[in-house]
């Protein structure tokens, strides 16, 4: 069992060559984390929510480290040990470039757009009243999906168009996917596709994964089969075309 | 012989070095390793994202906990503890609110006050609620379920309907007179007219067989003697700073594995939550999560986050299993228990909580069934 307590004498006495090592680890482990965060590089792990909580990581463990390599933390024979496993291990994995493909779907990259909940009901983006029409732009497709969730009642019989990828999953019924964005919560390990279930005219679904644009009426209707489906917000389409692919996830503010 | 081995096999500056390299060589690997079928760098991926979210809340609740422990003298805590057992357990929720320690802080905290006369209901409600309720938690649990605050409400509620539940057990049906170990009871015995000794100090510090403890626990529980308390303030802050670190060195193991199992889960079972865990299937995911949370032995302040990394797979019910039965009872604070406490008090303790998690969220799921 490790003593915490600490005589004076031993605050008076020279550092060791463990101390400085695990200093050194402490400060690699900071430095890190500096390093993902200037070049942006986080942004991929998690959403720019956490940013200010990781530079107060750096930030303690940064003066852990400089504790230590002034002698001021008794180090034993254990110390090289926990060091390397939990200090140098953790460094590394934040310091070497990872393929993110695997996990991250390609197109969220390290772009995060802020979902606004808050913004003014008067100067909606893309929002054309008067003809009954939404131009969605890619990175208003958050705030779409946020408003048409919160308020449907009020855009039913819209005319909606967006560019978006295509989904699909067991409870979409015959002719429906999702025209899907990437929204991270957390962090990259909670990612999901979220966005419009859209109703197919022709009942052909696109390719999984490709981009669309889509155009057509937003209605109620019922997502999934007849037995087990559920009534929904549908966007009916009326055309479905190829569309550019766009970056970035999303996150709420 | 084994002296031998342990001198060859000691891990010295020059494993130091090979064991980095041959980690470095690991990560920059990982893509040739994903063309073998292995999901290597998507577990890389979620475990960096998962490390940098949960690791400055873990740092929080370690600064915290160590200020607790540092800073306020356990006479402080016994001097206003009520001893009446109903005001106690008030007192206690209370106290979970207020008292930002992490899960493996409250079990030398339940000892201390056991000892000290606190009636054993009361002590317990402390032990199962503040891990769940403290501020820290709290907090953690609103940044990693922003989008679903109702979590924490839950949590929260649950966590105290759970703590008193188990509580009231206890004073329906009493436990044991004796619940400490036989040699602590001597080592009480021993001190009880002479020198003040920092009861934690002994608690953790005597093993079966009169060994050094090297079970694996909370530095907290580890010596901070009176002495340093009432010292000046540059050895209380070294003193703190060494409490910090040694707590940090041994709690991150459990989250670095937890944080593993979370990514692997995540990897190999995708994004979806499978059918057969719905519904029907809710009881067997609410044991499987209960279960993980027992043997992952994540620390309550940053629970959370690797929770929301698997929230997809799992249903809600379940997920509340595992944030509030994980930081009541995992495998270190039974441990934890095991070194201060007998065999029969730690298997009735954990026993009830398990059970009084489960029928609370068998219960959850049925409502939810009923009210969809």
């Amino acid at each position: 069992m490790s003593a915490v307590a600490v005589s004076p004498s031993r605050v008076r006495s020279r550092p060791t060559l463990l101390n400085r090592m695990e200093g050194c680890c402490l400060l690699l482990l900071a430095a890190s984390m500096a390093i993902l965060i200037a070049t942006g590089r986080y942004l991929s792990f998690v959403t720019p929510r956490s940013l200010p909580y990781i530079m107060f990581a750096i930030v303690v463990l940064a003066v852990l480290g400089i504790a230590s390599w002034l002698g001021w933390i008794t180090a034993d024979k254990r110390t090289l040990r926990s060091c390397f496993a939990l200090l140098v291990v953790p460094a590394l994995l934040f310091l070497l470039p990872v393929s993110s493909s695997q996990s991250l779907n390609a197109f969220a990259g390290s772009r995060a757009i802020a979902i606004q909940t808050s913004q003014s009901s008067t100067k909606l983006p893309g929002l054309d009243a008067g003809n009954r029409r939404i131009t969605i732009s890619d990175d208003d497709f958050g705030f779409w999906y946020n408003q048409i969730d919160k308020h449907a009642e009020e855009y039913i019989g819209y005319t909606v168009v967006l560019s978006a990828q295509v989904s699909t999953n067991s409870a979409l019924g015959k002719g429906q996917f999702t025209a899907s964005r990437m929204l991270m919560t957390c962090c990259v390990l909670d990612m999901t596709a979220f966005g419009f279930t859209v109703d197919a005219s022709d009942g052909t679904i696109p390719k999984t994964d490709s981009w669309v644009q889509v155009t057509g009426t937003l209605e109620r209707g019922r997502i999934g089969s007849a037995s087990q489906g559920y009534e929904g917000l549908i966007l009916k389409a009326s055309s479905v075309g190829g569309a550019d692919s766009a970056t970035g996830y999303f996150y709420y503010a | 012989m084994t002296d031998v081995m342990r001198t060859r096999f000691q891990f010295g500056f020059q494993t130091f070095l090979l064991a980095t390299v041959l980690a470095a060589g690991i990560i920059i690997a990982s893509p040739l390793i994903d063309t073998s079928g292995f999901p290597m760098t998507g577990i890389i991926t979620g475990v960096v994202g998962l490390l940098l979210q949960a690791l400055p809340f873990l740092l929080v609740g370690i600064l915290i906990s160590s200020a607790v422990e540092t800073f306020i003298t356990p006479a402080f805590i016994e001097r206003h503890f009520p001893k009446s057992t109903a005001a106690g357990m008030l007192v206690a929720l209370f106290a979970g609110f207020c008292i930002p320690v992490c899960d493996c802080a409250t079990v030398p905290v339940f000892s201390r006050l056991h000892r000290k006369g606190v009636p054993l209901p009361a002590a317990i409600v402390f032990l199962c609620a503040a891990p769940v309720i403290n501020p820290i938690v709290i907090w953690s649990t609103i940044f990693a379920f922003p989008d679903r605050p109702l979590i924490t409400v839950a949590r929260v509620s649950f966590g105290i309907i759970t703590a008193l539940i188990v509580g009231v057990t206890f004073v329906i049906r009493p436990a044991d007179r004796h619940l400490l170990r036989e040699d602590l009871r001597t080592i009480d015995h021993a001190h009880a007219g002479g020198t003040r000794h920092s009861g934690i100090q002994q608690e953790s510090a005597i093993a079966p067989g009169g060994d050094v403890d090297s079970s694996p626990q909370c530095a907290s529980c580890t010596t901070v003697p009176e002495t340093t308390r009432t010292a000046g303030w540059r050895t209380r802050l070294i003193s703190y700073l060494n409490h910090t670190r040694n707590d940090l060195y041994t709690i991150m193991p459990y989250m670095l594995v937890g944080i593993l199992v979370a990514s692997c889960v995540r990897a190999f079972a995708g994004s979806s939550a499978p059918s057969w865990l719905q519904g029907y299937g809710t009881p067997i995911a609410i044991v499987a999560m209960m279960g993980l949370a027992f043997l992952s032995s994540l620390c309550s302040s940053s629970d959370a986050v690797i929770a929301r990394s698997i929230s997809a797979l799992f249903p809600t019910p379940a997920l509340l299993g595992f944030l509030i039965f994980g930081p009541i009872m995992d495998l270190k604070n039974v441990l934890m228990l095991r070194s201060m406490f007998t065999r029969r008090f730690v298997w009735r303790l954990g026993i009830t909580v398990a059970i009084t998690c489960f029928m609370l969220m068998v219960a959850l799921a049925l409502f939810l069934e009923l009210i969809r």
